[in-house]
């Protein structure tokens, strides 16, 4: 195995829970922590295993990541008297993982993984906090666009449109209609910023040198063309520290076991990049210093 | 509440051990469903171990290898597997509690475990089955078709026509694929346990067949209904037990037993 899994407890009397994720041989020398944790109501494992592949994954490439559960889901519990509300609650539960890994690991740097509800989190923390040196929004914030609605008669190009809509309207699948509609409820209703503060928000975290990757899927999502970000926040030419993807044939929570792979690979390709150019044998450098500038030119180790 | 790794170093599972809230020397296992109902199902399992450990058990829940944040892939999971993991997961529960008894309770794919390692070489105080899996073949026909609606929802029609190598989200090879079918509790070897209690939401033709095998190897073997308010009446069968406060009540109350026993 290229890692080893340890039980994490930590935040107030030990009542979150998570897996450290760390590299059994090779490891990167002051590379950030990256953290992940649940998806909705999911419990930290993530949809379909998803963030057990990821974590272990990365451990493979010398990352160290931690996979925990916030106050209140899967295996962590809330902290008595704690009467914050939920999404307040989960950006503090994010702050204590990093604390904790300091304590007790010695990491300076973190790179949050939000996936869908909690990229709310993930994007709070990253621009608030001078520790986040990465933020990957996997199926992000999206608003319908220009481009989006030109886009928008594509669709019915696709034929996995038509059967579908056949077999619920013209052959009456009573089941495939009733889930459908119920992947409707299951979303998880939040706020999401305005174009203006999302695009002050990137500003904020491009100006101090943090990278992003922005991971978006086709299917029935609000997104609809790779650069449909840049035309989101009225950034026309883009940013070299802001990477974009997009998968027209994947779904929301990656169904597909392929899809998987290929978000997995694009995680581990992102942060190698960017973090990945300090691996050392030995190490001189002070913890922390791999903090990457907004002009350097990391070198991609492949 | 406790997580932990046990097991061989290689193959390490992961488990949360609630312990007692008073003195108690009856140990309960909690063997989850699959792992394609594993997320919908952990919320109520970890309010099940909350509530059986508040009434004075000793409660072990556990991740199947190759499933949850157990060691392996998610394409080595397999019933026989599985079944090994119940029984290193009964050691492990004995261990940490020094319980006398053990019962084990099981829920879909949990309870076809929980059952099979009862035919060979567990005796458990109580077997609980709670919405078993009793026929492979129907479980897996069952899965086949919420993944084919459930591809074609999705928009992945076109893409997965004809393959049969991944189910609801999940590897599913066809070794796993044969042997998953390959289970019938109503064959094999007698079961071992003081009493079986099979609780569902309906009662259906194989669950008095399974009744009817059980009672033949000579134990007490009860099948019960539990009504469940319409909201969670109205869902499918392999959501409802994720829903149903009235069988956690059931299953709080038929473990009592087992506290004096």
């Amino acid at each position: 195995m290229t890692y080893t899994e340890k039980i994490f407890s930590f935040g107030p009397s030990g009542a979150l829970q998570g897996i450290l994720v760390e590299p059994r041989g090779r490891r990167i020398e002051n590379a950030p922590a990256i953290l992940t944790w649940n998806v909705g109501l999911h419990h930290h494992i993530g949809p379909h295993r998803f963030f057990v592949a990821l974590t272990r994954s990365l451990a493979a490439l010398g990352f160290t990541s931690l996979r925990f559960d916030i106050s209140g889901l899967g295996d962590s519990e809330v902290s008595q008297g704690d009467t914050r509300p939920d999404p307040e609650r989960a950006i503090a539960d994010v702050r204590e993982a990093m604390q904790a890994l300091t304590k007790q690991r010695k990491f300076q740097t973190f790179v949050p993984i939000g996936f869908c509800s909690s990229v709310d989190a993930a994007h709070a923390v990253g621009v608030s906090d001078p520790r986040v040196v990465g933020v990957i929004h996997l199926e992000g914030y999206g608003f319908r666009t220009k481009g989006f609605y030109l886009r928008y008669p594509l669709r019915f190009l696709d034929r996995n449109r038509w059967e579908r809509l056949i077999r619920m309207r013209v052959l009456g699948d009573g089941e495939a209609a009733a889930e459908a509609s119920q992947d409707k409820e299951r979303v998880y209703v939040r706020e999401y910023p305005t174009p203006e503060k999302l695009q002050s928000d990137i500003a904020t975290l491009v100006a101090r040198g943090a990278a992003l990757l922005l991971v978006y899927v086709g299917g029935d999502t609000d997104y609809a063309y790779k650069e449909q970000f840049f035309e989101m926040i009225d950034e026309r030419a883009g940013s070299n520290r802001v990477e974009l993807d997009f998968y027209p044939n994947a779904d929301h929570t990656f169904f597909i076991e392929e899809d998987r792979r290929r978000i997995i690979q694009r995680v581990g390709f992102f942060l190698r990049k960017h973090f990945g150019a300090t691996e050392r044998k030995t190490s001189t450098t002070a913890p922390g210093s791999n903090r990457v500038q907004p002009d350097s030119s990391p070198r991609v180790e492949r | 509440m406790k997580p932990l790794f046990f097991g061989e170093a290689e193959r390490r599972l992961y488990g949360v051990y609630h312990p007692p809230a008073r003195p108690s020397r009856h140990a309960v296992l909690l063997c989850y469903p699959g792992m394609q109902e594993y997320n919908a199902s952990h919320w109520m399992f970890r309010r099940l171990a909350t509530s059986l450990s508040r009434e004075g058990h000793h409660v072990l829940r556990f991740d199947y290898f190759g499933t949850g944040d157990s060691d392996g892939e998610s394409d080595v999971a397999t019933p026989a597997s599985a079944l090994a993991d119940v029984h290193t997961a009964i050691r492990e529960v004995r261990d940490l509690s020094r319980a006398r008894e053990v019962s084990l309770v099981g829920l879909r794919f949990g309870a076809a475990c929980a059952a099979m390692a009862c035919t060979s070489g567990f005796s458990a105080r109580q077997l609980v089955l709670w919405e078993p899996v009793i026929y492979g073949s129907a479980y897996v026909r069952e899965l086949e078709a919420l993944d084919e609606r459930r591809n074609l929802v999705l928009l992945h029609a076109t893409r997965t026509r004809g393959r049969r190598d991944e189910l609801l989200g999940f590897p599913f090879n066809a070794e796993v694929r044969a042997a998953t079918e390959a289970v019938d509790l109503t064959i094999g070897a007698p079961i071992k346990a003081k009493r079986v209690v099979v609780l569902s939401s309906e009662q259906r033709s194989e669950h008095r067949a399974l009744r009817d095998w059980y009672e033949r190897s000579g134990v007490p073997t009860e099948l019960r209904t539990v009504q469940e308010p319409d909201e969670v009446a109205g869902r499918r069968l392999r959501e409802r037990p994720m829903l149903s406060n009235a069988v956690l009540l059931e299953l709080a109350a038929e473990l009592r037993g087992s506290l004096v026993g």
